[in-house]
């Protein structure tokens, strides 16, 4: 008995370690192997609105161009992005959560936190416009309105970037909102976009996932461009005085890469010919 | 390994301190699928029987697609609901997404087929001898049926806790009409994933812990209802 | 008096092949039956088209003195008048008690009577101490016992007895024997016994009834045809010639 199922533990097992090498050889095959040598990869840990709005599938080839690194992507938010980051699982994160950035510099997991980009959010909502803010241009005023209409409100609930953004905002109007009318929906930003779009709601979205889904949903903007409203991006190495298996210096490659003016460029030019505007702002270096 | 240990550890620790953000949870899942599987099975049970003992025309065809519909993919099914339910789809006018009742319509459309196929497969493996020494002791043929019915209750009671044990587990539907609105829509395996998304693997771990528990109670429950018909099963001996 | 059966030109056809053909079959009542033959000769067949279990492709079936109809009340009406006892007799899942309760309780007996007579029909059987036992957990002889308290438990005009004691010990096999024979003498009930042990329907039948490749071949008195087999297949079959 013992024996048998010894021996089909060990079979099981074969398969599976064969299996791996299969999948790891039709992974490589495809890719053209500039040098012999093993292949260089980048983990990034990312938010969703990077690669939903399809900036990285942009960048990444590019670098890989520059430098032989592939990086592989992997879109969280914010929030475990930096808790992978805490655990030294990836090399290197591309996040925007400003407060949260600094505090995980702060406590020594990450190094040379550089500014990359930005972007903005907007207040989107129903056309009829039950709160009645269209057109307001304090977004403090806005949100008062909408939480003493009881308008249905749509919150991320799970400490992405675009959460704790929508959380500084009720703060900073001193609100604390609370009741049926405050949907905290645990979801990604499409899915709260639609969610929205389903229950005629308000909601805080990034200008990027906006674009790039509006057409397939009826909300409107009805705030925007207020200051309390811009997103930065940083770029942060995590610190291989904390975890050495961390690839530092790929990770300072692309820390380098992405603030440089050629990787600035293709950020500045990013969207316009889609949407006929710039989704992401450069702010690493001056672009005319 | 310290990560692991030290996740079941916190995730105990909120099981014991009574966190209401759990029990809340819990007590919504268990309501959604626990009414999921009642109607389901109100449905189920009569309908795969009547499958197995009726020469319905189609009924081949049915209980084919009975089969394939049991590895439905939650999300698939939740897909289905949603199409129905949306404001532009047919049953838009009743606004029923995002709410309890939606995640209860989608998981009844997985327990249903689970639930039928089971039935009818328990009642099918029934042998000629059932119903023959039945209507020889004088039994009407709704009642022969009936005893069919009663000699297949344990594969029904299993097609009970199959469905059962799918529904409480399961995520892509209850997510995707259900959407994980706190306080509403909220269930044990939504607020795994958000959890882990927002990087509190420990709360993860202790929601998880949790739903492990409830998965245990219910084959501990049916184990107690049916323990004289379990007494038998002793197993096949390997020797 | 009305025979209790009465078969007409019977035919019972699976696919091709004819499984049963029956001339002409009167069976009058009260005494032991047995339909005897090889396996395979159609004996099963024909109890279980007796016993409305299964419907002939030709022919006219009387069953106590009713042409059937295949009605479901006609069915339900005559089918309560007679029991069977198979081979290994099947028991529902739950105690003794509740299977020989069942015939009662389809009936929609009161619960007393029904007490009454279970434990009646098991001290005949010998089986009292068993009332409370599971089912499922008897031995083959038990559970033959039992059986046969079930099928007494709703006073039959007819039963039928298919290989009763095929699959048991040789003990039990006598005891059941000697219940066959008193069942029969004291309480009127017709028995048809299907089997193909020789030495149990000579000491049990008073006619027999001898299938062959699903025909009647020969019938008449036991102890006639038991002695001076007319038809050359019997007389095979008798001599033990015949492998079955």
């Amino acid at each position: 008995m013992k024996k048998k199922s010894l021996a089909l533990i060990l079979m099981l097992l074969f398969a599976l370690v064969s299996l791996a090498g299969c999948a790891k050889e039709a992974e490589k095959t495809p890719a053209p192997a500039p040098a012999p040598a093993a292949e260089k990869i980048l983990k990034m840990a990312t938010t969703t609105s990077t690669q939903d709005s399809g900036l990285l599938d942009a960048l990444v080839p590019e670098f890989k161009k520059d430098t032989g690194y592939t990086i592989n992507v992997i879109a969280v938010g914010s929030g475990q992005a930096m808790e992978m980051g805490s655990k030294g699982d990836v090399d290197v994160l591309l996040v925007h959560s400003r407060a949260a950035e600094d505090k995980f510099v702060a406590d020594g997991f990450g190094v040379n936190r550089k500014d990359v980009m930005h972007n903005d959010f907007v207040l989107i909502g129903p056309a009829d416009d039950p709160a009645k803010i269209k057109g307001e241009t304090d977004v403090a005023q806005a949100m008062t309105k909408i939480l003493k209409a009881k308008a249905t409100f749509l919150s991320r609930g799970d400490k992405s970037g675009t959460h704790t953004k929508e959380l500084s905002l009720w703060t900073k109007a001193n609100l604390k909102p609370e009741g049926d009318w405050y949907k905290n929906v645990g979801k990604g930003m499409g899915d709260t976009f639609r969610m929205a779009d389903e229950m005629k709601g308000y909601t805080l979205i990034d200008r990027a996932t906006y674009l790039a889904l509006k057409d397939k949903y009826k909300l409107e903007i009805v705030v925007e461009k207020d200051s309390p409203m811009l997103n930065p991006y940083g770029v942060i190495a995590v610190n291989k005085a904390k975890f050495a298996n961390v690839d530092y210096d790929g990770a300072m490659k692309f820390v380098e890469w992405i603030t440089a003016e050629k990787a600035q460029k293709m950020i500045a030019e990013f969207g316009k010919d889609k949407y006929g505007q710039s989704l992401f702002i450069p702010d690493a270096v001056a672009i005319k | 390994m310290e990560i692991i240990i030290q996740g079941i550890k916190e995730g105990l620790q909120l099981i014991f301190s009574m966190d209401p953000k759990i029990i809340h949870v819990t007590l919504v899942s268990l309501q959604v699928s626990l009414t999921a599987l009642l109607i389901a099975a109100c449905l189920g049970i009569p309908i795969g029987a009547a499958l197995a003992l009726k020469d319905i025309p189609g009924r081949r065809l049915f209980l084919n697609l009975t089969y394939t519909f049991m590895g439905l993919p939650p999300v698939l099914a939740g897909l289905i609901v949603y199409l129905f339910l949306t404001t532009r789809g047919p049953f838009g006018q009743f606004q029923l997404l995002f709410t309890p009742t939606a995640m209860i319509c989608a998981q009844i459309l997985l327990g249903f087929p689970i639930i039928c196929g089971l039935t009818a497969r328990a009642v099918m493996s029934q042998r000629q001898e059932v119903y023959d020494t039945a209507v020889t002791l004088g039994a009407s043929r709704r009642q022969a049926a009936w005893a069919i019915i009663r000699e297949s209750r344990m594969g029904i009671i299993a097609a009970l806790t199959t469905a059962l044990g799918r529904l409480v587990a399961e995520v892509g539907a209850v997510m995707l009409v259900g959407g994980n609105i706190e306080g509403s829509t909220r269930v044990l395996t939504t607020s795994i994933v958000l959890e882990t998304r927002m990087g509190e693997d420990s709360r993860a771990i202790g929601i998880g812990i949790v739903l492990l528990l409830i998965s245990f109670s219910i084959i501990m429950i049916i184990n107690l209802l049916e323990k004289r018909s379990f007494k038998n099963d002793a197993g096949i001996q390997i020797t | 008096m009305t025979p209790v059966f009465k078969l007409h030109n019977i035919a019972k056809i699976y696919g091709k092949r004819e499984v049963l053909h029956i001339d002409q079959l009167t069976i009058p009542g009260r005494k032991i039956y047995a339909i005897l033959g090889p396996n395979g000769s159609g004996k099963t067949t024909l109890m279980r088209v007796m016993a409305l279990l299964t419907r002939n492709d030709t022919g006219t079936v009387d069953v106590l003195g009713e042409n059937i109809r295949w009605g479901k009340e006609q069915l339900l009406k005559l089918r309560r008048q007679m029991a069977m006892v198979t081979q290994t007799a099947f028991m529902f899942e739950g105690t003794v008690y509740t299977n020989v309760a069942y015939g009662l309780k389809v009936r929609g007996a009161p619960e007393s009577e029904i007490r009454n007579t279970v434990e009646n029909c098991l001290e005949l059987m010998g089986m009292s101490a068993f009332i409370t036992a599971d089912a499922r957990n008897l031995s083959g002889g038990e559970r033959q016992k039992v059986a046969i308290a079930r099928a007494l438990a709703i006073r039959p005009r007819v039963l039928f007895l298919d290989e009763p004691t095929a699959n048991i010990d040789p003990q039990s096999a006598v005891e059941i024997e000697h219940h066959i024979q008193f069942i029969n003498r004291e309480m009127g009930t017709t028995i048809i016994l299907v089997t193909h042990n020789l030495f149990q329907a000579r000491r049990l039948a008073d006619e027999v009834y001898f299938l062959w490749d699903g025909r009647m071949v020969e019938q008449g008195n036991a102890q006639n045809i038991f002695d001076h087999p007319q038809d050359e297949r019997t007389r095979s079959f008798l001599s033990g010639e015949t492998v079955f």
